[in-house]
């Protein structure tokens, strides 16, 4: 019941904030107007406390008391603008999340930039559910903080806001600003316990490695293209001062693995996908040249961190859905 | 919360020194076995998380939290009260202190370490303790912000520095507080006794040989400041109890004593204007200059005895003003059972003394004759002034004082005095209270101490009403002008000597009290009167509570205000460089010359292009620029190039 009424009166407070505030574009600065705060709960036992002071300074009529129980108090109404103040001020640069796998967390680096003439302390980023990492930020520094949302579903992770908070100093109040900029962390699907790999497929029709590039037979040195294996760099030419080369291979057309849903085994969709995440990581392990094909599409075959990377992409989102994270 | 040992360690030192600066002054206080258990128990878990070791199991917490709570009651007899409360929630400390891990509970403790200092100050309310608590709140919220701090704990000169200057911040708001908030005060319920036992200063009967025992006791027992002219040394006589019943040896006050007032005493002399700030001593006596006219405290009132009584005992500084003359006739017309109450004597106690006072009479032949007669006797034969008396015999103390030892001090011979006028059927009585006081030039106020309790005696006389006689004058004329450490140097303690013999030593006594006075009357003892006196002086006609709202009001969003202004980070400008003022002179005097600096444009190619167009210009505007840069972008750019580049661009004219 008392929850319920929590949440009833968070949604409302996010929404009435939501309406005031507008979306947002990054960079955002916290400016006053978008900066709240409340007490939080130490903050109270500590009224209590000074409640109790104050109480017993009156009974014994005890002017020290009565001092020190103001100096308390004050420092509390201190402890408040400095809270406020830690926060004001600061600039949300950018959020991103690098790809997980569904089951990890999905982490949302969120980048913050103090430019001004003192440090903050203790800044936190932190969802609707989740709260993430603090850090601090020296005068004029920047810093991240980290955000980890667990992730169950392969597909789009959206954050819709997220908020900057701190308590510091003395965790008596909590200040925060919300920030309405969607960022999205893009969930592949979980990969199955290890599986063979399917047979690769020789001759194949849909042979369209026009180049011969293989991987067996060094060839010759071209020079480095993003999204070339690291693998296949050539190291050796790299040291003797040459430009960065990557090793060329032939290798027979036997070596192309196509990878597909039919070829993915028993069970529904989810299952399959999953299984042909684990057979694209352990290719681009074994440096195979592989291609996927789903229902629709097609992406030829080829090897290294950006294809695994484009691969990975297309079985996330097949077919394509979102996951949101209100 | 899980953090990394170190951090752990830190926090919980932290906790471990602002509880131990809030325990510090209440070991004394506590029972030996307490404050045994709190150092080990703080060593034990400094100790503890420097090595890991486990704290100690739920059962062992729960048989030691049992003994504790059992050990209070069996010491205390009770859980309530100052004494047995503070000493509980020590305990309480000490017990959470074996399981505290997390930083919530760390805050906490921190907390009753903030409750205990206030409990420190109900006990001790001096300028020590003042300075004393600004120092462990100041460690207290600086462990505070470094049990808070979610991240890695700040370095320590930066957790002192920042919890010093929230603490600076936060003085204008406690002032504003402090003078205008209500000070509602008196107990809300029953308060226990500070020091039960340890009343210092006059007691409400009298044997003689008692107050000696004050005499060593250089502890204060009220401060007078006068306005205008202090009374003379022979004039400082502070009422206490009066004395009126006897038994043979012990003169002991009657109760109770009804209410009177001062209409009927004829008052005379000159007018002696005070302000008594009176030390706690748990009795209802205020003491007063002999004879108090007027006052101006509610709930102080004039017993039938004259003795000025508050209504509560006096548990904290009391401060009251006082009009007095030193001459007066009171109970011109003494009622019969009063006249008999103050002529009543044991007739089978002291005979060769009631005799003797009979035979005197008889030889003066009338009262007055007699008392000087009595006075004379003290004077002119043998006896003597001391502070160690021999012992007298219970049964005719006073006979064995008068014709045998013949040594004693005031309060032997008031009573011997008195006794004998109520043997030769003169109303008299006993009366107790302070004699003298030591004038502190600095703070112009007198400094009285229980060394100066003294006794002296009242008799009644017809038409004249009750006059004062101290025979103590009589033989020792000195105690009462010049005090009792001038007239018995060697019966005052060692430190107290030492004092004297040394004038610096004793004017820095003068200083400290002076402090401490300034201290009662602004610190301690401001109250509800003297805030309405404040607003007064503001301006207010008839100051309420209203007004003090008001102004309470208008004094906390003021100070809001401030802090606000003064933490807020918008309103902080950020400095700038000197060598950012010197370049943007030099691209100020090119922009006047149709060579403005791009926005997009560092000093590097901002000064290509102008060699560019202005070739002549070529030597200085690299060397402008050059200097520029090694001062902003280089690691130690050294004093000298700064100076330089403020002069090349003072020289510069395109």
């Amino acid at each position: 019941m008392a929850a319920g009424i929590v949440n009833l009166v968070k949604d409302r407070a996010s929404a009435w904030a939501l309406k005031r505030q507008g979306r947002d574009h990054l960079p955002v600065r916290l400016d006053k107007r978008r900066v709240y705060i409340l007490p939080g709960k130490t903050g109270f036992v500590f009224a209590f406390m000074l409640f109790a002071m104050l109480l017993a300074s009156m009974n014994y009529g005890n002017s020290m008391g009565f001092a020190l129980t103001f100096l308390l108090v004050s420092l509390g109404l201190v402890a408040m603008h400095h809270c406020h103040g830690n926060l004001t001020g600061t600039v949300v640069q950018t959020i991103g999340a690098e790809p997980v796998f569904a089951g990890e967390d999905a982490v949302f680096e969120i980048l913050l930039q103090n430019s001004e003439h003192s440090a903050r302390y203790d800044l936190r980023g932190e969802s609707s559910d989740y709260l993430g990492s603090t850090t601090d930020l020296a005068t004029d520094k920047n810093g991240v903080v980290r955000l980890s949302i667990p992730t169950r579903k392969r597909g789009r992770l959206r954050l819709n806001r997220f908020a900057i908070s701190t308590r510091f100093p003395l965790n008596l109040f909590r200040s925060w600003s919300w920030i309405h900029q969607p960022a999205d962390c893009l969930v592949f699907p979980k990969p199955a316990a290890a599986t063979p790999l399917p047979a690769s497929q020789p001759g194949s029709q849909h042979d369209s490695v026009s180049n011969g590039e293989g991987a067996d037979d060094f060839s010759g040195l071209r020079s480095f293209r993003p999204g070339d294996s690291p693998r296949h760099i050539a190291w050796k030419a790299l040291a003797r001062e040459q430009e960065l080369l990557v090793k060329q291979f032939t290798g027979g057309a036997a070596q192309q693995l196509w990878l597909g849903m039919d070829l993915a085994g028993p069970g529904d969709a989810e299952q399959r996908l999953s299984r042909l995440c684990r057979w694209i990581l352990a290719a681009n392990t074994a440096g195979l040249l592989y291609g996927l094909r789903l229902p629709g599409m097609e992406i030829p075959p080829a090897s290294g961190d950006a294809h695994r990377l484009r691969c990975l992409s297309a079985l996330a989102l097949y077919p394509p859905f979102d996951e949101s994270e209100s | 919360m899980t953090a990394s040992r170190g951090l752990c360690e830190k926090r919980i030192n932290w906790t471990l020194f602002g509880i131990g600066l809030a325990l510090l002054p209440h070991l004394p206080r506590l029972p030996m076995w307490i404050s045994v258990f709190l150092v080990t128990v703080i060593l034990w878990r400094w100790q503890a998380e420097r090595h890991g070791w486990s704290l100690p199991p739920r059962i062992l917490r729960f048989l030691i939290a049992v003994a504790g709570f059992a050990g209070v009651v069996l010491t205390y007899h009770t859980i309530n009260g100052l004494n047995a409360g503070t000493a509980l929630l020590a305990i309480m400390m000490g017990m959470k202190l074996l399981e505290t891990r997390g930083q919530r509970d760390q805050m906490l403790l921190l907390f009753i370490a903030n409750f205990l200092v206030l409990a420190g100050l109900l006990f001790d309310q001096t300028p020590w303790t003042g300075a004393y608590l600004l120092v462990s709140v100041w460690m207290i919220t600086a462990g505070l912000l470094a049990v808070s701090k979610a991240g890695d704990v700040l370095p320590l000169q930066q957790t002192l520095r920042l919890s010093g200057r929230m603490l600076l911040h936060a003085v204008p708001l406690m002032l504003v507080m402090f003078l205008f908030f209500p000070r509602i005060s008196g107990p809300f319920w029953s308060m226990p006794v500070l020091r039960a036992g340890a009343s210092s200063g006059l007691s409400d009967e009298m044997s003689p040989g008692e107050i000696s025992d004050l005499s060593l006791s250089a502890e204060i027992a009220f401060r007078a400041q006068f306005e205008g002219d202090l009374p003379a040394p022979r004039e400082r006589y502070w009422r206490g109890p009066v004395l009126s019943a006897f038994d043979g040896m012990r003169w002991s006050v009657v109760v109770p004593s009804p209410q009177t007032t001062t209409d009927l005493i004829g008052f005379s002399g000159s007018e002696y204007r005070y302000r008594v700030t009176l030390e706690p001593h748990q009795k209802n006596w205020i003491f007063a200059l002999d004879l108090p006219a007027s006052w101006d405290r509610r709930g102080i009132t004039m017993n039938r005895d004259l003795q000025l009584i508050s209504r509560r005992p006096i548990r904290r500084l009391t401060a009251y003003n006082v009009v007095s003359q030193t001459r007066f006739t009171a109970d011109v017309s003494m009622p019969q059972r009063l006249a008999r109450r103050n002529l009543a004597i044991p007739a089978d106690r002291n005979p060769k003394t009631q005799a003797l006072a009979r035979t005197m009479l008889a030889e003066a032949g009338n009262a007055d004759l007699f008392i000087s007669r009595v006075l004379q006797m003290f004077r002119e034969q043998e006896f003597f002034y001391t502070l160690q008396p021999p012992r007298t015999g219970f049964r005719n103390g006073v006979d064995d004082f008068l014709f045998e030892s013949r040594q004693g001090f005031c309060g032997h011979y008031a009573s011997a005095f008195t006794l004998m006028m109520r043997a030769a059927g003169i109303p008299a009585r006993v009366v107790t209270g302070y004699q003298g006081g030591e004038y502190n030039r600095l703070g112009d106020y007198l400094v009285v101490r229980q060394a100066d309790a003294h006794a002296w005696s009242e008799v009644w006389l017809p038409s004249r009403g009750w006059q004062r006689v101290d025979p103590t004058a009589a033989v020792a004329p000195d105690r009462i002008l010049r005090g009792f450490a001038d007239t018995l140097p060697f019966a005052l303690s060692a430190q107290e000597r030492f004092l004297r013999l040394h004038p610096a030593l004793l004017q820095m006594r003068q200083a400290w009290d002076a402090m401490h006075n300034a201290w009662n009357e602004w610190i301690l003892d401001y109250d509800l009167d003297r805030q309405h006196s404040l607003l007064e002086k503001l301006g207010f006609h008839k100051p309420d509570w209203k007004s003090l709202a008001m102004v309470l009001a208008a004094g906390l969003v003021l100070a809001l205000f401030f802090l606000g202004l003064s933490t807020a980070r918008g309103f902080r400008r950020r400095k700038t460089h000197p060598a950012d003022k010197s370049w943007q002179l030099f691209c100020h005097r090119l922009a006047g010359k149709d060579l403005a600096r791009k926005s997009d444009e560092g000093p590097l190619n901002f000064s290509r292009r102008v060699i560019e167009s202005r070739p002549d210009l070529s030597a200085v505007v690299t060397e402008i620029a050059d200097t520029y840069i090694a001062i902003r972008y280089y690691p130690n750019p050294g004093s000298d190039r700064l100076r330089l580049l403020k002069d090349r661009v003072a020289g510069f004219r395109p």
